[in-house]
């Protein structure tokens, strides 16, 4: 009897840990998720992308005051040197040092978060695998698997104090490291971030408005499991009305672009070093898909759209 | 009779055209006028051996040629733009000028051809760019690392446009 006791209670020792961190992942990341809403922070990170089979690494600043205002600074490699982003609550900004401008970033329809991070949970398992160290700082470590089909597996270092997000990692369905980013040194809660590097000041680029839309939208009938649409816009790309359809399963994303052409022989192409593009035309319109899923899935996707 | 009178008379005479009194007129001239008699003689060798010559035939379109031959070169005398004065010319010359005129004119969003079936660089990188920008909203996502693709994507344009 003694002996039953003993090994049931063994049993839940060594049970109670995972179902502790089963039941902490969800917290951590809604925590994570909304961080930047209570935490000023500022720290410089670098940022890294499998790039024509290369790893490419960025050395990136960022300053951040609560709720919505962040300022990036890109100082490497080359094509981004001098590069400055602002957000500022649902304003995007970029100045680049080539035209001496700020420039407004035209945005896709902002994704509701709730909708957003319920689609995360229904298509990934959201683990709790452990702790680690970055930037100095104690981190809880989460990792999203993906339920079903070739999706990436991504990862994501938390601070345990105020659950900034100071690492990412995402790992392609070949199990190789696509994109990675972790804070190398971070302050939080700074005294000294002044409103100012929040400011545009200079040369500001217009946006052109968007058009009407005088054509069919079309649709994929096939989307790979666990994607919805999520939005549609319209814009104005180099004088053409396009229409930019989104797709999400909460943490992957799929881009269909869609315009006027004068012509339908273009036959499907891919482009892209770091990513997946598709581009072909027929019946008189252009179309442009763009995803981080394998290109027989995103072929599948082109092919059923009409 | 006088000898003007017969020497106008003559040919009329060598070819016996005359009517009875007339020729009796001037033959009687004649056999009184040594000069005239003269003349007579010399006109009737002459006609004598203008026919021993042998003739030749004019082509059946002779006339027809020369009349070419004289409007060619009234017409070279002629300036070449003296062409664009003819009515079959004129009038396609001026409704050309006309049309090109209209074409230079016009505003070029009427006249602009339809949009290509392939991408420009610039439209590719928004593609990109819009597609970072709805890829940095979703769960796990560090915002900073995507425009750093993006812009790594966008910034190797001139050399990633080729199909593969």
């Amino acid at each position: 009897m003694i002996a039953k006791k003993l090994i049931l209670s063994i049993i839940i020792m060594a049970l109670a840990p995972s179902s502790l961190f089963a039941a902490n992942a969800t917290d951590i990341l809604h925590r994570a998720e909304t961080a930047d809403q209570y935490i000023n922070y500022r720290g410089k990170k670098t940022a890294s992308v499998l790039y024509d089979k290369k790893t490419v690494s960025a050395v990136i600043k960022v300053v951040h005051t609560k709720p919505d205002n962040t300022r990036t600074e890109y100082y490497s490699p080359a094509p981004l040197a001098g590069i400055v982003m602002i957000q500022d609550g649902p304003n995007l900004w970029k100045y680049t040092p080539r035209s001496h401008a700020w420039e407004q970033v035209r945005s896709s329809a902002l994704m509701p978060y709730d909708d957003n991070r319920r689609g995360a949970f229904d298509n990934y398992d959201i683990q709790l695998i452990g702790t680690d160290k970055v930037a100095g700082r104690n981190t809880y470590v989460i990792r999203a698997v993906p339920k079903q089909g070739k999706e990436s597996v991504h990862r994501i270092w938390v601070d345990t104090a105020s659950y900034v997000i100071l690492g990412t990692q995402v790992i392609n369905w070949h199990g190789a490291v696509v994109t990675s980013s972790r804070y190398t040194s971070v302050e939080i809660n700074p005294k000294d971030i002044s409103p100012s590097v929040f400011a545009i000041t200079g040369k500001v680029k217009g946006v052109p408005k968007p058009g009407n839309v005088d054509f069919h939208v079309a649709k994929p009938s096939y989307l790979p499991k666990g994607y919805r649409m999520v939005g549609k816009v319209g814009v104005v790309v180099s004088d053409h009305c396009c229409v930019h359809s989104q797709f999400s399963n909460g943490i992957n994303s799929i881009s269909l672009f869609q315009r006027k052409c004068g012509g339908d022989a273009a036959p499907k192409r891919l482009l892209g070093k770091a990513t997946t593009v598709l581009t072909w035309a027929r019946a008189g319109m252009l179309y442009t898909l763009i995803g981080d899923i394998p290109r027989a899935e995103l072929q599948k996707v082109a092919d059923s759209i009409r | 009779m006088k000898c003007k009178d017969v020497c106008d008379l003559m040919s009329e005479y060598i070819d016996e055209c005359l009517d009875e009194h007339r020729r009796m007129e001037v033959e009687a001239h004649l056999n009184s006028c040594t000069d005239c008699a003269s003349e007579l003689r010399a006109m009737k060798a002459m006609l004598v051996s203008l026919s021993g010559l042998s003739g030749r035939r004019s082509p059946v379109d002779c006339w027809t040629h020369v009349h070419e031959v004289i409007i060619r070169q009234e017409l070279a005398k002629k300036a070449w733009w003296h062409w664009l004065l003819k009515p079959a010319v004129a009038a396609p010359a001026v409704a050309l000028t006309a049309l090109l005129t209209l074409l230079l004119v016009w505003p070029q969003s009427t006249v602009a051809p339809p949009p290509a079936a392939t991408m420009s660089n610039p439209e590719y990188g928004y593609y990109i760019g819009a597609h970072s920008h709805l890829q940095r909203q979703q769960a796990f996502t560090d915002p900073d690392v995507t425009f750093v693709r993006a812009e790594l994507e966008t910034a190797s344009l001139s050399t990633n446009t080729t199909a593969k």
